[in-house]
């Protein structure tokens, strides 16, 4: 993000409980209506299943309950997004899918360096748009360790990541 | 450049001759009278030499010459290849692996290397300053093909004969009915070289090998001095299908005689033989091939869907689906089997490498390697060298001890390393084994407390069988820091990881004081298998049919309780059942049911039963992995598409089974 | 006193008809393999003085069998049964240790005559 400095940031904005949060649009591959998913037997809690995007079989996670929420009903408004994770694609289920913003960098405050104790690393910054709070996820971290991690870890991330800038 | 279009060519044939050249000159180091590997060897670096003149890659080409010159003066006895001198030789082949791998480019520091060893080499060249009279006949015979002895092979008999020794001819021949005579003759060359030393063999090794001779041939021999001709006559004839045997002295003219019954009708067939065997082969790039499997792949699954949509209308349309499938099979077969390479290919380099580590750590280990026909798909034999390096380089530097501990503890001082491949139904074994020093259980306990891989609580309860699967976690060891402390788990986790990206999975058994062995298991094919489908949980899963055995309709009274698990008894054979759901974590069924469906699988040696909700039949399957997060999945072995798009989970029965219902 | 001979193949057909050529040259069958494992169970149970190994079979296969009973006992006298065409296949049973080979179909008296040339020692 560094080198971008002065330019601009397109982010895929979703929504969970709630809170909005958004990852960099180059890390999606696309964004699909829920399916139907055959679920994995012996895995990881927040991993609902694979599903058949043309051809290709790829796992979907719940993002609720990785982060430690009860998984929601699916609405209407419940989407896949369809992440790159090592250059494979990986779906997450969220409440919805909001927009893709465009913020100047400047709106883009980054994550300082870990402090002991607190889970700056599950987040690469946040971006202000108005008065919105949008938190960028760092989805390799998320993703690929098995820590536990609870939404008031990162929304406390965000809000000092937010108040350090 | 046109030249570049035929890099990628030389380069694979040039990785073949070095295969062929570090062989040769193991084999050498291990035999030094064996004239076979050398006239190998010395054949291998006079391709190369030619090619890499050819793509205009200097240095290759100059040190290629400068051993091809070497060898030909080995060949000359003029020499012997002593353990220093064979030293040498390696190193010059090293370099020369080096500038193949760049031959573009020629350092000035490499070059200077080069001139190095090629005058280290010739310091050991005794200059022959009286070359011997040369045998200067000419054909007699009226243009019939003088038996060929070559230069190097007169100049051999020629320096035997100075000796004050002499050579022999050797006369055999086989039943006119002999079967696999190639391999006869291989077996009277063998008990010849027991017993003297093979100069030259009429008609050549490679027509003897290419069975292009009617029933004899001879063989010029340098007996060894204890031995008579009665003797080794005596033993020939004891060599199956060997009719006649006769040894009588050489004559400097039998270099002239014409060759034992080789017609010329015959010559004339095997001249074609040869080229046209030439013609047979052609190189494909392996992105094709894959291409080709994916393909034939995806029709597999076409054919199955256009088969349940199409089938039941007409005679007609039925017939020609029949023949769609039919042909589609014996595609499918030839697809897969253009892919499937022996695994020679990767074992191959392992008995340099295990040279070099032996050197290196001042170890003695003696590499026995079997199965190295064993075929597998490319796909996973590509993969395999990184794992399999891994876990010979730690057999030889942790696992074999010291010679001289060895013999304290009352053991060979060599030790032993063995590689084996086997097929064991649809998947390929491959076992390596070190009768070293083993791991020590309480020393990897301690390690995995420590490092918090596992709790006191763990420590207490596991097995000692259990302690050293340990090695395998992530964190168990860092990276390639060596460490000795285990005997063992330098990077194992590295090792399992990319064993089970293969679909594959690796175990560790361990005497100490005796032996470590791993076992791998892979599948011979990433592509498509024969499934049996069944319902369960609401789901459709595939169970890959090599493991059924049969299938089942059970009543609840047909159900025994044995030490408290629900079990069968079929045919006198008392078969525990599971139910499938169960043991996928979604719960037991309901127990009102009157028949069950029951799958008896096969797998570890263990006779299961699974129950299922419903058995739907048998399909082709097309194996697709899941990706991310499934590395952890026990009990999965991939997923495949149905007909409809929907997802079929392919279950790994024996990961399911073994756990029992650990689960989660 | 007759030769004692372990019959390894994987078809029970196969085992029947070398059998049957044995005993009619007064051979004595003591144990049939049907597979690489039971040969080595069966030679170091039985310790026959002939052994006869096909080559392609189950579980393990005849050359694996050959070098682990020649491991046990370096003495073994095993005579290889090969189909047509495994030629690399035989000649590596044979440095593995195998002294012979017959080729399947064979003839009744070749087999016979194989055993008979090499138990003359």
């Amino acid at each position: 993000m560094e080198s971008k400095k002065g330019g601009e940031t397109q982010l895929v904005v979703f929504t969970l409980k709630g809170e909005e949060f958004a990852c960099h649009i180059s890390d999606v591959r696309e964004v699909l209506k829920v399916a139907q998913v055959t679920p994995l037997p012996r895995s990881l809690d927040f991993v609902e299943g694979v599903i058949n995007l043309r051809g290709e079989v790829i796992p979907v996670l719940d993002l609720r309950r990785r982060f430690g929420l009860p998984g929601a009903e699916r609405t209407e408004q419940s989407r896949t997004v369809i992440v790159d994770l090592h250059s494979r694609p990986v779906g997450l289920i969220v409440d919805s899918v909001s927009e893709v913003i465009r913020l100047p960098q400047s709106q883009i405050q980054e994550t300082p360096d870990q402090v002991a104790g607190n889970k700056t690393h599950l987040i690469l910054g946040v971006g202000k748009a108005g008065d919105r709070l949008l938190i960028i996820l760092n989805l390799e971290r998320i993703l690929s360790g098995e820590e536990q991690i609870a939404l008031d870890d990162i929304l406390f991330a965000a809000r000092e990541a937010a108040a350090g800038g | 450049m046109d030249m570049l279009a035929y890099a990628d060519l030389f380069q694979a044939e040039a990785g073949e001759y070095m295969h062929t050249l570090n062989r040769c000159l193991l084999s050498m180091e291990k035999d030094p009278h064996n004239s076979e590997n050398l006239l190998e060897a010395f054949r291998a670096v006079h391709s190369l030499k030619g090619m890499a003149g050819a793509m205009g890659y200097k240095q290759v080409a100059d040190l290629a010459h400068g051993l091809e010159n070497f060898l030909e003066d080995l060949k000359a006895k003029l020499f012997f290849p002593s353990a220093e001198v064979l030293d040498l030789v390696f190193e010059a082949v090293d370099l020369l692996q080096i500038s193949l791998n760049n031959p573009q480019e020629s350092s000035i520091k490499e070059q200077q290397k080069v001139q190095r060893i090629l005058l280290n080499i010739k310091s050991f060249q005794q200059v022959i300053t009286d070359p011997g009279p040369v045998l200067s006949h000419k054909p007699e015979n009226g243009g019939l093909p003088a038996p060929v002895l070559s230069e190097m092979e007169r100049e051999l008999i020629r320096q035997i004969r100075r000796r004050g020794e002499s050579p022999s001819l050797v006369r055999v021949t086989l039943r006119q009915d002999t079967a696999m005579k190639s391999v006869r003759s291989y077996m009277v060359l063998r008990a010849l070289e027991e017993r003297g030393e093979i100069i030259c063999t009429m008609p050549s090794r490679k027509d003897l090998d290419e069975e292009n001779f009617n029933n004899q041939f001879q063989v010029c021999l340098l007996l060894n001095g204890e031995v008579k001709p009665e003797q080794l006559e005596k033993m020939l004839l004891k060599v199956s299908d060997v009719e006649q045997a006769t040894i009588a002295p050489w004559a400097e003219s039998d270099s002239l005689e014409k060759p034992v019954e080789f017609s010329p009708a015959e010559q004339g067939a095997a001249g074609y033989t040869v080229s046209s065997a030439a013609e047979k082969m052609v190189r494909v790039e392996t992105q094709k091939l894959d291409d080709l499997v994916n393909l034939v792949g995806e029709m597999v699954v076409a054919r199955t869907h256009i088969n349940k949509i199409g089938r039941g209308y007409s005679e007609e349309l039925d017939n020609i689906l029949d023949r769609i499938k039919r042909v589609i099979t014996s595609l499918q077969d030839t697809a897969m089997k253009l892919r499937m390479v022996p695994i020679k290919q990767v074992f191959d380099r392992f008995p340099r490498m295990m040279r070099d580590i032996c050197r290196d750590k001042n170890k003695e280990v003696r590499l026995l390697i079997s199965g190295e026909h064993t075929e597998l798909d490319r796909s996973i034999i590509n993969q395999l060298p990184d794992p399999l390096v891994h876990l010979l380089r730690n057999a030889a530097d942790h696992g074999i001890e010291r010679p001289e501990l060895r013999l304290a503890a009352g053991k060979d001082p060599v030790g032993t390393v063995l590689l084996k491949a086997r097929h064991e139904g649809n998947q390929m074994v491959i076992v390596v084994e070190d009768n070293g020093a083993g791991i020590d259980p309480d020393i990897v306990r301690k390690k995995a407390l420590e490092k918090g891989i596992i709790s006191e609580d763990d420590a207490a309860r596991m097995s000692e069988k259990d302690v050293i699967q340990l090695i395998f976690r992530s964190g168990f060891s860092t990276s390639d820091q060596v460490t000795d402390v285990s005997g063992r788990g330098v990077g194992m986790d590295v090792v399992r990881k990319s064993i089970e990206e293969l679909h594959g999975s690796i175990d560790v058994e361990s005497k100490p004081g005796e032996m470590t062995r791993f076992v791998l298991r892979l599948p011979l094919t990433l592509a498509i298998i024969k499934s049996l489908m069944v319902r369960t949980s609401g789901q459709i899963y595939a169970i890959p049919l090599e493991l059924v055995r049969c299938n089942v309709y059970l009543k609840t009274g047909d159900l025994k309780t044995v030490c408290g698990h629900p079990a069968v008894n079929l045919r006198g054979e008392v078969i525990p059942l599971y139910e499938l759901s169960d043991l996928l974590g979604f719960g037991r069924r309901k127990e009102n049911v009157e028949e069950m469906s029951v799958v008896i699988v096969d797998t570890g040696g263990k006779t299961k039963g699974l129950i299922v909700d419903e058995l739907i039949g048998q399909q082709e399957i097309l194996i697709k992995s899941i990706g991310a997060f499934c590395h952890s999945l026990q009990g999965i072995a991939g997923a495949t598409v149905l007909g409809d798009g929907s997802i079929s989970l392919i279950v790994d029965v024996a990961a399911l089974t073994e756990n029992g219902r650990v689960g989660h | 006193m007759s030769k004692t001979v372990l019959v390894v193949d994987d078809t029970a057909f196969m085992r029947m008809t070398i059998k049957n050529i044995l005993e009619k040259n007064s051979y004595e069958v003591v144990g049939e393999g049907a597979d690489g494992l039971e040969a080595i169970d069966l030679y170091k149970r039985l310790k026959p003085s002939l052994v006869t190994m096909d080559i392609t079979m189950p579980n393990l296969d005849g050359i694996s069998a050959v070098k682990e009973i020649i491991a046990f006992d370096s003495e073994a006298v095993i005579i290889m049964v090969s189909a047509m065409g495994q030629k690399s296949l035989v000649i590596d049973a044979l440095n593995a240790g195998a002294k012979d080979f017959v080729v399947k179909p064979f003839q009744p008296d070749r087999i016979a005559e194989a055993l008979a040339k090499i138990s003359t020692d």
